[in-house]
């Protein structure tokens, strides 16, 4: 039975293929078209996955869809009726729209699948928004039964939920409502903080170990009603995304002694401590929805998606808390993963399919799940254009080449093996450095990746070895980066003595600990443990910069600048690598050093091909 | 596996799109003639039998036409939401929410209640996974 899952129209439009309960192929629009969070119909991806799993026309079961956008509609619609003549504007820009396009799905779906050769099959499958979240979640965790927590802006009317998997049954039990939403609530000050709301989130995250959480009594106080067992409203006379274009109001900006941040001016106190506060509060809501969820259903595993998933502190915290006793977080938590969980809805609760629960491991395939290229194709490519490259078809060779350049400090553009989905970067589209180097996180971030620099790197370490640097049992696995961690005390340096509190430059080049680059400024670190199965080329890569360093950890963030998607096709990988100061790329088996390629011209500055994030 | 050769090529504009820019000027024009605008049905099509040709014989031409059609559907969209949106949601929806607040009705719940134990609430039976609604 062959299903292929759709999520559009809103941001990060993806699709997935599901062939008898097995996950082929996933992977988001924004890879193919280079346009970041890119919300059109996902048709080049939905034409990747289909040629990955072999569809020929008439071969697809069934198609499902994240949401049901009529339901979606008529949330809206409610919400103007309550505010009138408040939102006059947002009406304005939305219907068009939703009349437009976003009402037709149905007929979007034909004429998308027409232009893919396809036809229309039987099954037009809606899930609904948080259901593809807590399916994408439980139906690829580890987990025979489950509690799942769900947690995001909004879908249709629900912000928040939580839902039992047991076997192939997904059932919601609570949800909170629209516009009492957890996502949204982190999304306004992400939007006050200067920052671009559903994009510069994770900047905010990352922002809050500089600051002080010396406004979350406030919030508390004054924006959100927060119970014990988790459930909120927000005080909307404070925000201003019912009415208005923004996300926050005046009364807002009052509270907060001053105006929102202008996007790219100076980051003050005010921006790092409101960035902090936030950050608790938000931990607040989540530990205590998990603990509740955990009294009340007695069901020891977590299984967590939504976009407030991807907040890997809070997940780090309720981790640490031992409130489960496992937890699994889906790799693309975010509305690009709701194309997976469709699937799986139309799979199981739909078409009654049973469930086989992985016997190790999870069913996400390390969300190794996007297209790869073959070094023969690869070295076609590279003659065709003369770049002078190196090939090491042995495996043990090529890692000792590559750590090799590591470790003598130099930055390698890594794009090998199959395309990540979600929005993280795991060792096949990223760009690597040695983190014992103080400087790498300014020097990556300022001359690599175009982008502020407080923001921190995160660290890629092999599974086996992992709690030697972090604070994490040997049972404990990250493998999709969703999971902060401290770095093991006895690697920090206490640096706060001799700190300059305004100057985040001062802060970010301290040496932290014997790990400078990948510790942020409070001893955490976003961490990925790398398994030997699931990725050995990167994890024979680690093991070999280990052998030469003795530090068998590597910095690894995406392959992209700012405001770029990550990089899909060995050419996006060139072409990133010759924009900036990257030493040495690999494709594949293939090694290429900068010195030895020719001039690289663009035509104007290519830095506006993308529009910051 | 999936391999390079096989990414995705860009898309054909599908045929039938491509039929309903030719036949629909021309039927724009058959109707303007009926009508007795005579010059105006000719040079409407002039302009069908153009895109139309164009259209079917490069898929080119049908993309640009497409992308430019789609340009004048938003400029005017953009125009026609101010005359016919904008009086919908002041003399329709306004008054309704309005009322709403006459009645201290409240569909978004935006009271904040400190005397209640939980916001939590069961969510509404689903209506199927066959329908958008």
């Amino acid at each position: 039975m062959k299903i292929l899952g759709i999520s559009a129209f809103y941001h990060d439009s993806a699709a997935a293929l599901l062939c008898d309960g097995e996950l082929v192929a996933a992977a988001q629009e924004e890879r193919f078209t280079r346009i970041k969070h890119d919300e059109s119909f996902p048709t080049r991806a939905a034409a990747y996955c289909l040629k990955a799993g072999g569809i020929k026309s008439g071969e697809l079961d069934a198609i499902a869809f994240y949401d049901k956008p009529m339901t979606k509609f008529g949330r809206i619609m409610e919400t103007y009726r309550a505010v009138a003549p408040g939102g006059l504007a947002g009406f304005l820009k939305a219907m068009p729209v939703w009349f437009g396009q976003n009402l037709w799905v149905p007929s979007e779906l034909e004429t998308q699948l027409e232009r893919l050769g396809q036809v229309m099959p039987e099954r037009l499958i809606f899930a609904e928004h948080h259901e593809s979240h807590a399916a994408s979640a439980f139906y690829p965790s580890p987990f025979e039964e489950a509690v799942v927590l769900t947690l995001d802006g909004v879908g249709e009317w629900a912000t928040s939920s939580i839902a039992i998997g047991r076997g192939s049954e997904l059932t919601l039990e609570k949800e909170l409502r629209f516009p009492h939403s957890l996502g949204l609530l982190y999304s306004a000050f992400t939007y006050f903080t200067g920052f671009r709301v559903n994009s510069g989130e994770y900047k905010l995250m990352g922002l809050a170990p500089y600051g002080e959480p010396v406004y979350a009594q406030k919030i508390l106080d004054h924006l959100i009603d927060l119970k014990d067992d988790g459930s909120f409203r927000l005080n909307m006379e404070y925000f201003g995304y019912l009415t208005e274009l923004r996300m926050t109001n005046d009364r807002f900006a009052e509270l907060f002694g001053g105006p929102a941040r202008s996007p790219e001016s100076r980051i003050t106190r005010r921006e790092m401590d409101l960035a902090r506060s936030i950050q608790a509060v938000t931990e607040e809501v989540v530990l205590r929805i998990a603990r509740h969820a955990r009294k009340t259903y007695g069901i020891p595993n977590l299984c967590l998606a939504g976009g407030v998933a991807l907040n890997c502190v809070a997940n780090g915290k309720v981790l640490r808390e031992q409130i489960f006793d496992r937890l699994w977080i889906q790799p693309a938590a975010g509305d690009a993963g709701g194309s997976v969980g469709a699937a799986y809805v139309a799979y199981h609760q739909s078409l009654k399919q049973p469930r086989t629960v992985p016997s190790a491991g999870d069913a996400m395939k390390g969300s190794y799940l996007g297209p790869s290229f073959s070094d023969d194709e690869i070295g076609d490519w590279l003659s065709q254009c003369n770049y002078p490259a190196e090939r090491f078809d042995d495996d043990e060779v090529w890692a000792d080449q590559v750590s090799g350049e590591l470790s003598s400090s130099r930055v390698v553009g890594m794009h090998q093996g199959r395309m990540e989905f979600g929005p993280r970067a795991l060792g096949n589209r990223s760009i690597l450095g040695d983190p014992r180097s103080p400087e790498m996180q300014s020097t990556m971030n300022l001359k690599i990746k175009y982008r502020e620099s407080f923001r921190p790197f995160a660290p890629s370490c092999a599974a086996d070895t992992a709690h030697e640097y972090f604070e994490l049992s040997e049972e404990d696995e990250s493998p999709y980066m969703l999971l902060v961690a401290p770095v093991r005390k006895e690697r920090c340096v206490d640096t706060s003595a001799q700190r300059d509190d305004e100057d985040l430059i001062s802060w970010v080049n301290e040496a932290r600990s014997d790990l400078p680059s990948i510790t942020h400024v409070d001893h955490s670190a976003r961490i990925q443990t790398v398994d030997e199965m699931q990725n050995p080329r990167y994890y024979k890569l680690i093991k070999a910069f280990g052998k030469k360093t003795g530090i068998e950890v590597l910095i690894n963030t995406s392959f992209n600048v700012r405001g770029e998607p990550i990089v899909c096709t060995p050419e996006d990988a060139y072409r990133c690598f010759m924009r900036t100061q990257m030493d040495v790329l690999v494709l594949g088996s293939w090694v290429l050093h900068k010195e030895t390629q020719p001039e690289w011209a663009d035509e104007g500055d290519w830095r506006q091909e993308f529009a910051l994030d | 596996m999936f391999t390079w050769s096989e990414m995705p090529d860009p898309l054909p504009t599908p045929a039938h799109r491509r039929w309903v820019m030719f036949v629909v000027p021309c039927l724009v024009a058959v109707i303007v003639y009926y009508l007795g605008h005579h010059v105006a049905a000719g040079v409407l099509l002039a302009v069908g039998i153009t895109v139309g040709i164009g259209t079917l014989s490069s898929v080119g031409f049908a993309r640009a036409f497409e992308r430019m059609a789609a340009f004048l559907s938003l400029s005017l969209g953009t125009g026609l939401r101010w005359v016919l949106l904008a009086p919908f949601y002041l003399l329709f929806m306004t008054p309704m929410a309005l009322f709403n607040r006459l009645w201290a009705h409240d569909p978004l719940q935006l009271g904040l209640d400190k005397t209640k134990e939980t916001y939590w609430s069961t969510p509404p039976k689903s209506s199927g996974y066959d329908r958008p609604y």
